[in-house]
């Protein structure tokens, strides 16, 4: 095979991913890890002729290495959520530094490499075999990069009561790849909440990609939270998949602040009776950041529910995406799925393309998608300012009403609040006027 | 010194010029009316007054208490002294009443250079305030305006004016959309905060509501102009005859 249609990075990674040493025992790993190269070198970055990423070119933004002036955006301080209720793990750069010394009982947190050594048979069941995992190109480089990550387990009938708060620092050389995959595997009628805070301080052009695979079992609850709050130089691309099988819950929360080119991935799979699944999430962004959301719901079993809740807000250049499908099988009567995407512009020159989609098979079913984008309501802001609140706060106020949708039926609190406080920050930042303002 | 004194205040919206040179100055203490049929300027003088955008001022003066009151902000004015009753208070879901009042309340009292209200002793404020203009708990929670009945709203902008204590309130149409009960609930909430440090401009359609805030000066405005001032039973000879006689006769 020829790399030479490959663009500049690629082609540097090729070389990298065939020259990268074995660092591990373990046949069945470097076999998976073969395949992911062989499919990224035949499949290359996605570009936009692959219908789901139409509308985010990173095979030119990796090419091109263009990006904003460094903004320090949040420092590692602002975004730390001090809580006595929470149990902080921290992970530098992939590799996990700290954890409680004492986790409840019912939960383990390990790394990749631990249960490789000790569980190998655990990793064979659940690693790349998550059936909501998509099948392109990054992907099959984060495959072929498998070296870094936590998998996180919960007994049957463990109730975990402590939010689990994962703080993903970090600050990896110019151009390169900062690539972690984990497991989230929740045992039958188990329930923990997880929030995971990405958090940078380099200035330099990189790239953090990290795939999740979940599985929640019959019964169990998994709340999930991602504060994506790296700097404008990085790019940031995470995949969650999940499997949620009979009577579980799946809620994911996203808040994405920052990052240059930010992609949010969420493929879920209802696979049985009764399974709900609830998305929702906020985009915050000025410059010429751009962030993707995609999202994909396959209801596969009967009497499943989804509900998906989006709210962004673009200011000077900065792009939106928001592509959602919620998919229906002929037998999964009764689903019942709704998606929401409401964007609101600051200027001009900003874009959203929202593209929500139904692709049903099932004749009894309740489905509907709707989506918004528009500008703030002058109105309102004259009526904020005629009671002497000033522009940049009567701005911020409205922004912050406009968001709170999107969050306010997340579960957590401790989780809530901490969102509530991360885009109290930022809202001002855009009222003031994005980055033009310096 | 008047408190507001408007010199031949000409002003333009979207390219036509709908005031056309007013004369009016109130002082403090005072009640004045304005009455006058539809399109005749009401509204937007009173938007003048507030500082909304695309209300041009294209010749004349507006001082308030002295100071040039076009050169401050929707904001500044606020915190000046100047209030807006809305004849369409606009609603703001997710924005809860409580969190707008108090927004509201500090942000003047910064402005003023004085300090913030905690939490609590707001609360304590609010609740005595609301209590006498029938302003219930469950109003106070909801977002702004969202779902509130016509006479609600109404109340809800006195509220505000109780809470925020201006020198110049601007009573643009306040009766419209209310029924009896709700106009004496309203009326007696603004017939409190009548002062002799305070001064009201009443805009109105029609002479009932006068009934109620019996205003010191009425003045008729037409076409862009105060045609005629008189005292409060201006109002009831306008009720009698109508605007056409009086602007005919004025023409």
């Amino acid at each position: 095979m020829s790399n030479t249609q490959l663009s500049y990075s690629e082609s540097q990674l090729a070389s990298h991913l065939n020259t990268q040493p074995k660092v591990v025992d373990s046949e069945w790993l470097a076999e998976l890890k073969e395949k992911g190269r062989d499919n990224f070198l035949t499949r290359g970055f996605p570009d936009r002729r692959q219908e789901n990423w139409k509308y985010t070119d990173i095979r030119t933004k990796f090419r091109d290495n263009s990006f904003d002036a460094p903004y320090d955006n949040g420092s590692r301080e602002k975004s730390r959520i001090v809580d006595e209720d929470i149990l902080r793990v921290v992970v530098q750069d992939g590799k996990l530094t700290s954890i409680p010394s004492e986790l409840p009982k019912g939960i383990a947190i390990r790394t990749l490499e631990d249960v490789l050594q000790n569980d190998e048979f655990f990793l064979r069941r659940y690693l790349g075999e998550n059936r909501a995992l998509p099948k392109d190109g990054m992907i099959s480089l984060n495959s072929a990069l498998l070296q870094k990550g936590l998998v996180v387990t919960v007994e049957p009938g463990g109730i975990i009561d402590q939010t689990i708060y994962i703080e993903r620092f970090s600050n990896v050389p110019w151009n390169s790849i900062e690539s972690g995959r984990d497991i989230i595997q929740l045992g039958e009628r188990s329930s923990v909440k997880i929030v995971e805070v990405f958090v940078s301080s380099v200035s330099q052009f990189s790239l953090t990609h990290n795939v999740s695979e979940v599985y929640v079992e019959k019964g169990a609850t998994l709340e999930h939270a991602k504060f994506q709050l790296e700097g404008n130089t990085v790019n940031h691309i995470t995949t969650i998949a999940a499997e949620v099988s009979e009577g579980a819950t799946f809620k994911n929360f996203e808040i994405s602040n920052g990052g240059d080119t930010v992609r949010n991935e969420t493929y879920v799979n209802l696979l049985g009776e009764g399974a709900h699944a609830s998305l929702s999430g906020v985009f915050l962004k000025a410059g010429k950041e751009h962030c993707d959301t995609t999202t994909v719901v396959n209801h596969i079993a009967p009497d499943c529910t989804c509900n998906e809740e989006f709210r962004g807000i673009l200011a000077e250049r900065a792009r939106g995406v928001f592509q959602g499908k919620i998919g229906v099988a002929k037998n999964a009567q009764k689903s019942d799925g709704r998606m929401m995407t409401r964007a609101l512009l600051l200027s001009d020159r900003a874009e959203m393309d929202a593209k929500p989609e139904l692709e049903i098979y099932a004749d009894d079913v309740k489905c509907a998608h709707g989506a918004t984008i528009g500008s703030l309501d002058n109105e309102a802001l004259f009526y904020l300012r005629s009671r002497g609140i000033p522009e940049v706060q009567a701005k911020t106020l409205l922004m912050r009403a406009f968001v709170s949708e999107a969050i306010q039926d997340f579960g957590d609190e401790i989780i809530r609040e901490s969102a509530n406080q991360l885009i109290e920050q930022k809202l001002e930042f855009l009222s003031r006027g994005g980055y033009e303002q310096f | 010194m008047s408190l507001l004194e408007i010199k031949d205040l000409h002003v333009e919206v979207s390219g036509k010029e709908i005031l056309k040179g007013i004369n009016l100055e109130i002082e403090a203490g005072k009640v004045h009316a304005i009455m006058g049929p539809n399109g005749s300027g009401k509204s937007t003088l009173s938007y003048t007054l507030s500082g909304r955008e695309g209300y041009n001022i294209t010749s004349g003066s507006i001082l308030f208490k002295g100071q040039d009151l076009t050169e401050l902000s929707i904001d500044e004015r606020a915190a000046a002294g100047v209030f807006l009753a809305f004849q369409y208070p606009i609603e703001i879901p997710g924005v809860t009443n409580m969190t707008f009042l108090r927004t509201a309340v500090n942000a003047q009292r910064k402005a003023r250079g004085e300090g913030e209200m905690d939490a609590a002793s707001f609360l304590r404020f609010v609740r005595e305030k609301a209590a006498e203009l029938k302003v219930s708990d469950d109003m106070l929670k909801r977002p702004l305006n969202v779902g509130f009945s016509g006479g609600e709203k109404k109340r809800n902008e006195i509220l505000q004016m109780a809470l925020l204590e201006p020198s110049l309130a601007v009573l643009d149409e306040t009766d419209s959309g209310l029924d009896i009960d709700a106009l004496k609930v309203v009326s007696e909430g603004v017939n409190a905060l009548r002062d002799p440090e305070r001064a009201m401009l009443v805009i109105t359609h029609y002479q009932r509501l006068l009934d109620h805030i019996v205003p010191d000066v009425v003045h008729v405005l037409a076409n862009g102009r105060i045609i005629k001032t008189g005292g409060k039973d201006l109002a009831l000879e306008l009720e009698k005859s109508g605007y056409e006689g009086l602007i005919e006769s004025a023409a």
